[in-house]
This record gives C-alpha cells, structure tokens and sequence, in this order.
C-alpha cells in the first residue's frame, strides 16, 4: 500500500505535473503538425487535442490540489515558527522532489534553531547556577550559528575565570574579614570584660580612697593632737631639767653641810675626849678625896670624942667622894656612849655625804639624759610637723584620686557601652561576612536545593 | 517486549559533524517527530516510524539504569546529555551524544520530550563502550528487570560518589 501511496503521490507531485504537461505539450503540437500535413485527419486531430487538454486541466487540478494540502501544512509550519513556536515540524513529509526537500528545510532550520536555542538557554541556566562547563555543543550546529555558539562559550569561558578570580577573591577577604572580624569580636569582648573588672577596681579604689581620706583626715588630727602633746612633752621634760638642775645645786649645798656637820662632829668627839680627861681629873679628885676621908677617919678615931664630929665631916666628904666618883664614871659612860654615837654619826654624815654625791651623780646623768630627750622630742616635734604637712597633702591627693576614680569610672560605663555596642556590631558584620561568602561560595550549593 | 534476542549485525553507521538527529516523543515516549538525519541512519521510513515508542531503536549493549536516569530526569523537567547506542532497523548499530530535554508548553506543563543527538567523540565512547558492558553485566546479575536496574543505579551512583561530581559534570568530563 505503501508503494502505491508514493506512487500516487508522485504522480501528483510538481516535477510529474510538469513532465505530464510537457509530454502533452508535444503530443499536441505534434497533432496540429499531422492535422496541418494531412488535413483529412483534422477531426481526429481536434478529439486528440481536446483529449491531450483534458488530460492536463484534470492532472493539473489534481496535483494543485495535492500540493495545495502539503503547502498549507508548510505554511503552517513557517507561520508557527515565525510566531516563536520552536517545536513546530512538519510530519508526513514527501520522500523526493523540491517540496520534500523545502519540507525537510524547514525541519532543519527549525531543529537547528531549536537545538541553538535550547542549548544556549541551557548552558546560561547553568551559568546562572556559578557552573560553566556547560557550554553549547557546536557539534551538530551550522553555518552562523558555530560561530554565535563560540561566541557564547567564549562569554561562559571569560566568566567561569572571572568567577573564580572573583571568589578565590571574595574567598580570601572574606577569610580575612572573618580573622578580623573574629578578632573585632575578641578584642570587643575582652575589653568589655577588662572594663568591668577596671569598673569593679575602680570603684574599689573610691572607696579606698574615700576610706583613706577618711584615715589620712584621722590620721592627721591624732597627729595635731600627737604635735601638741610632744610640745606639753618638750614643756614638762625642760621643767624636769631645771628641776634636775637645782636639785643637783641642792645636793651641793646639802654635801657640803653634810661635811660641815661631820666636822662639827669630830670637834664634838674631840670636846668629848676633853671633857673625859676632865672628868677623869675629877675622878682622881674624888678617889684622893676619899682617902682624905679615910684619913682623916682614922685621925678622927684616934682623936677619939673629939674628932668625933669631925668622923661625921669626913664620913660626908667620904660620901661625896663616892657620889662625885659615881657621877664621874655616870659622866665617863655617858660621854663614851655619846663618843660613840658621834663616831657612829659621822659615818652616817660621810654616807649621807656619799648618798647624795651619788644622786647628784645621777642627777647630773638625768640632766644630761634630759636635755638628750629634749634634743629628740624637738627633732620629733619637727618630724611630726612635717608629717602633719605631708598627711594634709595626702588628703588633698587622696580627694582628687578619688574625683579621678569618679571620672574614670563614668569613662570605663561608656567604655563598657562602647565595647558592648562594638561587639553588636561585629557579630552582625560577623554574620554579614558569614552570608556575603556563603553566597559566594555556596551559590551551587543553594541552587541544588532550591 | 523483551528485546534482548535482536537481530544485530555489528556494523556501526555514522552521519555527519555536522547533522544532528533530531526526534520528539509525546508524554508516553511515542515518536511524533523524526528528523531525515534520523531516518537516513536509523533506516526507517517516516510513516513507519511516527506513533511508535522510541524503544524501537533501543539497542540490548543499552544500560537500564541509564535509560531510569534520563527520564527521571526530563520527567523533573531538566535537560539531560548521555551517550547512547541505537539499533538500526535492519540490526547496524550508530552511537550519539544525546541531549533530551522536555519540551514546555504555554501553561509550562512538559507536552513532550525533544532529542538532539550529535556525533559523540570517539574518545569519549572509549571511556563510555566498557562502562556500560559493565554496567549491563551488572544489571544482568538480577534476574528481575527493575532489581538488575537497580544494582545499576547503585554502581552509578557509587562510581560518581567516588568522583565526587555529579552526573552533568561527569558526562562532560568524558
């Protein structure tokens, strides 16, 4: 059926109709020829001509007919591809003749045009993806469009390059911005830390400087208090110094009069020893007396009552010769005792003597001990004037230190605010830089997904 | 429809750098369009060949898997390369550089698939011609079709995975 199919349909085709047309064109001139030379035959020839005529009106019509068909289809086609519709073929083609090859020309042209299209499209999808090895296969393409399609793959081959520099690029700051960035974050945390604890030491330091003001204000009122104590000091010790110092004359006048006294003493003991030979004169006086008595007893006896009153006399003499005798040993005792006293007296006096030279001594060591503390109560006296001095420039220094403290305190707040609004931002410049090269890098990444 | 027991000659056809074979299929995978590139290599006549499954010019030195990978992926609507051998109607074989894409229609909904089959580099095929009989041998360890498809899914997939690229850069490595 096939066969006969094509058959038929070459019968219809154009180059057939022309060939028929011609063979007919022949056949009739040849028909006027023969009607021409043998005019006898003229009706023949005119049933001939008029057969030759109908058999190409009918072979005409026909083959209009059937090119009309497959010229629409043609049309067709163009007017779809001309309105941008790429898929349009033309199907049941004729397998030969001019019309089977404008039928497969115009398959071509749109199969090319297709393929050309779709391979750009393609290739600039992928590109769109950051992929450039999709590239538009010039295999298979014609004319112009290998040189539009080297043209293109120039373009994606200049772009992958560029696209790699630009990220090996934008990959080598961002790695850099990410260090610094890292870095921002670090330093910003740090400081934020360091400000607090020199908030925290600072406000440490105020209030030991305020608890040193406070002691160096104390410090410098028990010094005054020190000041004026060591001048009543200084006052009391010169006073105990010239104390020292008249008792010292004192003791003088007292070692001389003990001297004078253990003179007098002497000249008692030897008054006393006067006084003994004296009375011993008057113990030999008494004892002579005595015998006087005793002889004039006797001579009294012998005189018998005539002497007797004069024994009475001598017997009185006797008795006072006894008493003065008594008295005189009473007075020898007593002056002894008194020689001893006196002896014992003088060596009192020669002690009370040594005594007081000997507290003189120390006296006179006190004196000097004195004005040696008077010497070193003065140079302290000084010392704490200058102390007093220094103690009220510490607490001047110590309330600006603690104004200072004050001041650096608002500073390290702000500081602190400073640093916790640095470090906002470097996290979110962190997050930025972390985006920016996400982007960058993970376009294909993201693409897959998507 | 087994076609494994094919006639088949061994004799390779070629056409031209120049020509690409051109073909469209409806959703269902049959022929509405056949280029005369095609026809003259395949060696089919136009009416014989249009309303057929395009199956018709598989060739059984042909992987499965390669064949589930090409429509899974036109039918997610994305355009696929792959080197394919093609039966010819009297059993001669011819080797492309397939470029299926799916062809949209003004709703964008895919109303057919489009192949553009170019001349592929001869050193291409020699990386190609022993990975597919490896694949094949691969498929042909399952008796069942769809687990032998499998295996040769996997053992793509194993081989990219190792490569680390993908399929589209694979093939244009080739």
């Amino acid at each position: 059926m096939g066969t006969r199919a094509s058959i038929m349909i070459n019968l219809f085709s154009l180059s057939n109709l022309r060939l028929v047309l011609a063979g007919c064109w022949c056949l009739g001139f040849l028909t006027i020829a023969s009607v021409l030379v043998w005019p006898e035959f003229l009706t023949l020839g005119v049933v001939g001509f008029a057969g030759l005529l109908t058999i190409c009106c009918v072979s005409g019509a026909l083959t209009v007919y059937r090119q009309q068909h497959i010229l629409d289809e043609l049309c067709d086609t163009v007017l779809a591809a001309a309105a941008g519709n790429m898929d349009a073929r033309i199907s049941n083609r004729q397998s030969r003749g001019k019309l089977a090859n404008m039928q497969n020309a115009v398959n071509q042209l749109l199969d090319l045009t297709e393929a050309f299209t779709k391979e750009a499209a393609a290739a600039m999808n992928c590109a769109s993806r950051g992929d450039y090895y999709r590239k538009i296969v010039p295999r298979g393409l014609r004319g112009d469009l290998i040189g539009y399609a080297e043209k293109v793959n120039n373009a994606l081959d200049i772009m992958d390059v560029q696209t790699k520099t630009f990220r090996s690029s934008a990959g080598r700051i961002g790695d850099d911005l990410k260090f610094v960035v890292g870095d921002l974050s670090d330093s910003a945390r740090k400081l934020t830390s360091n400000s607090d604890f020199l908030s925290q030491n600072v406000t440490k330091i105020a209030d030991q400087s305020s608890e040193m003001r406070r002691a160096a204000e104390e410090s410098s009122a028990a010094l005054d208090g020190i000041a004026t104590a060591t001048e009543q000091f200084s006052g009391s010790i010169k006073q105990i110094g010239s104390q020292i110092d008249g008792s010292a004359s004192l003791s003088e006048v007292a070692v001389e009069r003990a001297r004078s006294a253990g003179e007098h003493m002497e000249r008692l003991d030897s008054l006393a020893t006067s006084v003994t030979s004296v009375v011993k004169l008057i113990t030999d006086v008494a004892e002579q007396t005595n015998l006087l008595a005793l002889n004039a007893t006797i001579e009294a006896a012998r005189a018998g009552e005539a002497g007797k009153g004069f024994a009475v006399v001598a017997s009185e003499v006797k008795n006072l010769a006894n008493q003065s005798s008594h008295a005189a040993e009473e007075v020898i005792r007593e002056i002894g005792q008194m020689q001893e006293m006196t002896r014992e007296a003088v060596v009192f006096v020669h002690e009370i003597s040594e005594t007081i030279t000997e507290i003189d001594n120390g006296a006179r060591l006190v004196a000097d001990a004195t004005r040696e503390q008077t010497d070193a109560v003065a140079e302290i006296s000084n010392r704490i004037e200058q102390a007093v001095t220094r103690m009220r420039d510490i607490v001047t220094s110590v309330a600006l230190v603690a104004s200072g403290t004050n001041d650096s305190r608002e500073v390290l707040v702000a500081l602190h605010d400073e640093a916790n609004g640095l470090l906002g931002r470097a996290e979110s410049l962190d997050g930025d830089v972390r985006n920016f090269i996400g982007q960058v890098l993970d376009n294909r990444a993201k693409e897959a997904v998507s | 429809m087994k076609q494994d027991n094919l006639f088949l000659t061994g004799v390779e056809r070629h056409f031209d750098e120049h020509e690409i074979i051109v073909s469209k299929t409806d959703l269902k995978g049959r022929i509405t369009y056949a280029n005369d590139v095609f026809l003259r290599v395949a060696g089919y006549r136009e009416r014989d060949i249009l309303g057929q499954p395009h199956s018709i010019i598989r060739h059984p030195d042909m992987p499965r898997c390669v064949f589930s990978l090409l429509w899974e992926t036109i039918e997610a609507g994305r355009e696929i390369f792959a080197y394919v051998i093609n039966r010819c109607s009297n059993g001669d074989h011819y080797w492309v550089l397939a470029n299926v894409t799916p062809t949209f229609g003004p709703n964008g909904k895919i109303i057919g698939y489009h192949s553009n089959r170019r001349v592929p580099r001869r050193d291409a095929l020699e990386k190609v011609i022993p990975l597919y009989a490896a694949l094949c041998e691969e498929e042909a360890k399952e008796r069942n079709r769809k687990e032998g498809m499998a295996r040769g899914t996997a053992m793509v997939g194993k081989l990219l995975g190792d490569a680390g690229i993908d399929y589209d850069q694979f093939v244009f490595t080739l």
